[in-house]
Order: C-alpha cells, then structure tokens, then sequence
C-alpha cells in the first residue's frame, strides 16, 4: 500500500494507493500517529485507492473524530466503489466528499 | 470617616482569609448543585467586596452597621439562569445546602406592584452551615453571612444595564429614562415568561408524542424530530436495524437522522402512519436488500441510519421510482453529487439481483 504525507503548515494531505485493509489498515494508523497534531485541515485523496474495507473505514472515522475538534476533513478522488461503502453503511453523511 | 467604620474596616482586612474560604465553599457547592441537578445555567459568578467599595458603603450607610458581622455581603454569588422556574428551582435546592436566614432575605420578584415593573431578582442571605465546612481557626467562615443573588439572563441584562446607569435608585432617574427602563423590564418579564411557557409547552408535546405513539395513534402524529426519535426507538424498527447488523456482525454507530427527516419530508410523508405503513410493507424488502449488498463484503460497521436507507430505496423501487427515484433520495440524503446517478443504477441492479426489483 501506498502511503504519502505531505505537509504545508496547518494543511495535512494523505494520499493513499493501492488497498486499504485489515493488513495494510495498521500502516496507515502508524503513518498518523502524531501525524495531525496542529493539523486544521486534513485532505484524504483516493485518487489511487482502489479498496477500502472494514479496518479502513474504522481509521477514517475514528480520524473524522479526532479532526472534528481541530478542524476539517475532506475526502477527495473516492472512486464508486468506495463511494458505495460510504452510501450503504451511512457515513457519506457524516463524512465530507470533494468530488471534481 | 468615624471611628465606627473604621474598626468595622479593620475588621474587614483581619477577616479577609475567612471570606477567601468562604467565597471557595460557595463557588464548589454552588457549582455542585448544577451539576448534580443538571441544570441549563448561564452562569455562576462569586467575589469578595472590594475595601474601596466598602469604604463607600459604610460612608454612605454607616448608620447601618456597629460590625462586620452586621454586612450581609461582603461575598457575594450570583445565579444566572435562562429560565424564571429554574430561579425557583434553584432557591429550593439552596435552601437545604446554605442556612438561610429567611428574616433578611427578599424576593425582589414580588416587591413590585402589579402595576409596576422594575428590578426582577431573588436574593437569599445565607451562611454556610458546619456540616458543609467548619475550621475552628476560620469561625467566621459560618458566622459571616453572605448574599445569593438569584435571577434569569434577561433580567441581569435589565440590572446591569440599570446600574450602568450610575443611578442608585429609581428616583434619580429623568422621568423619560425611567420610563424606559420600566417598560423594558415589563418587556424582558413577558419575554421571560414566554421562554417557560415555550420550554413547558415543548416538554408537553414531547410526552403527548411518546403516548400516540406507544398507543399505535400514528397517523395523528406529524413527523418531526420529536415524533421520529420516537418512531425510530420503536421496538420493530430496532429489530428491523439488529437484522441488518447481523448480515455480518456488524457494529452499529449513531449518526444523525436529519438528512431522512428531511427526506420523507420532500416524499410528501407527513405523519408517522405512513412512514409506519412503508415499514409494514416493505421491511422484508429492505432487508433482502441490505442482505445482497452487504453479503459480499466484508464490512463490519454500519449507522444506525442503514436500516432506513434500505427501506426507503425499496419504497422507492416498489413505487416505480427506478434509478432516477433512488438517485433524487441519495441527493437529498447525500447531497447533490455527480457519482448518484452511477450509485443509483448500481442499487438498481443489486436490488435486482435480489429479486427486491423484478426485471
């Protein structure tokens, strides 16, 4: 799995390739431990993501949360596999979506 | 200054330890009580009289006092509440944490002629008793008394705004500014009771809700947030909710229901007997549905909203919507996105595949 940071002052953008899941979900924990602090907003993008199962989804909201009481975070590139995870179990509505 | 006031302030500096535990013993127990009662407070204030404030008093009013023990605030609280019951409220749990010395406490509330409207507020005098706190070297922490003064955020903002008027009393105010002053405590009173009435008259609708809704009454009850809480706390939609959790064990987390209120709204559903009738008619449905859609991933975590996406894209399906129906639910769910088209059609086929849509 892919996992790139990059950082301009407050502004936090992880771009993720390849899957996220019960095995590389533990990556992505460790690349953010530490990772938001003084971060306003954090940008997600999914342009290379091609999955995202159970043990991703739990990352995001449990950092939705965190980011909710310093800032924003927005998802960007979520293709419609991803999109429809989102929809089915409820959390498009609770996450923030950038579409092009 | 006479001699009087002086050894009453001498008093005072000796006394100022005693008042700073005082004033710490009424800070704590006064911000127990709101937790503990789980009060909607504006704010709880406290402070030590200043010398200089003192010093004026006893200029001004001297003739009053032959000690300091004859001052009954030099600490003072104040309760700022939004509500007039919660004053009353407030008095009632006070009067068994303070001793209150019932001969010097005034109900300003009641002072005013029917007719007439000025300062609103309720102030207590009261001593701390020994079995809040009591240090033999600090006796005049239970000896000295303190005030309390209670009232509503409306009528602090009138007191405040009065004595930032530099005026002591009434009767040195222009006649035309009094007038003023007395015509908006009279408004600020009507606002005060109106927010009671408008909280009592909520708290009524919410049980009045609850009871047509536990006596099946639904089509007398509207939607709205209170009635739709309540529906969706309603045993057989839970089940409805625990059998889609079960297609995978999934973990259900709460999010806001808002978005569907909204919705059902737009879909011209008004009162909980329709949206109780979708229920009856196409639970089944709904969770076939979620069954081919969740059965094929490994997806452990749901929100408690699941359930009611189902069953609202099924009466969708069941009522001819198609893709261009399910795509309008998902933007007034999920908001105006390009990629609802292409989820709507990939439900249609699911919905399909399940035998939910027939070909």
């Amino acid at each position: 799995m892919k996992i790139d940071l990059k950082r301009e002052n407050d502004v936090l953008t992880i771009s993720l390739g390849g899957r996220l899941d019960t095995s590389t979900a533990p990556e992505l924990d460790a690349a953010l431990n530490g990772a938001l602090e003084g971060v306003k907003t954090l940008y997600f993008d999914f342009k290379d993501l091609d999955y995202l199962s159970s043990a991703g989804l739990r990352i995001l909201l449990i950092t939705h949360k965190t980011m909710s009481k310093q800032g924003k975070m927005i998802l960007r590139n979520v293709n419609d596999l991803i999109m429809e995870t989102f929809d089915m179990t409820g959390f498009s509505s609770i996450l923030t979506i950038e579409e092009d | 200054m006479d001699i009087k006031a002086q050894m009453i302030l001498e008093e005072f500096d000796a006394a100022y330890e005693s008042l700073k535990i005082q004033k710490d013993i009424i800070d704590k127990a006064l911000n127990k009580i709101v937790s503990e009662h789980d009060m909607f407070i504006n704010s709880v204030e406290s402070r030590i009289k200043k010398r200089d404030s003192l010093e004026g008093k006893l200029e001004r009013k001297g003739y009053k006092y032959t000690s300091l023990s004859d001052l009954t605030d030099l600490v003072g609280a104040r309760v700022v509440t939004f509500y007039t019951d919660e004053v009353d409220k407030f008095a009632g749990i006070i009067s068994d944490v303070f001793e209150i010395d019932w001969e010097n406490t005034v109900d300003k509330r009641k002072l005013h002629d029917v007719d007439r409207f000025g300062y609103m507020s309720l102030h207590y005098i009261c001593r701390i008793p020994k079995s809040l706190y009591y240090d033999e070297k600090h006796p005049l922490v239970n000896e000295l008394r303190f005030e309390l003064q209670m009232r509503t955020a409306l009528q602090h903002v009138w007191a405040s705004i009065y004595h930032d008027t530099g005026y002591k009393s009434d009767v040195e105010i222009p006649r035309e500014s009094l007038r003023t002053l007395s015509s908006l405590a009279g408004l600020l009173e009507l606002a005060d009771k109106q927010f009671s009435e408008l909280r009592f008259n909520l708290s009524e609708y919410r049980r009045v809700v609850k009871s047509l809704v536990e006596s099946g009454n639904l089509n007398d009850v509207e939607l709205n947030a209170d009635s739709f809480r309540e529906y969706l706390g309603m045993g057989h939609f839970l089940i409805l909710s625990e059998r889609i959790a079960k297609i995978n064990n999934m973990e259900i987390t709460t999010v806001s229901t808002t978005p569907y209120l909204i919705a059902l709204k737009k879909m011209n559903i008004t009162n909980l007997g329709q949206l109780d009738e979708i229920f009856k008619s196409y639970a089944d449905d709904a969770y076939t549905l979620a069954v081919k859609a969740f059965s094929d991933t490994d997806i452990d975590i749901m929100s408690s909203t699941t359930a009611l996406y189902y069953l609202l894209i099924t009466y969708i399906l069941k009522a001819g919507g198609g893709e261009v129906g399910v795509g309008l639910f998902l933007g007034l769910i999920y908001g105006e996105r390009k990629s609802n088209a292409r989820q709507a059609k990939r439900i249609c086929e699911i919905a399909r595949k399940s035998g939910v849509l027939k070909e």
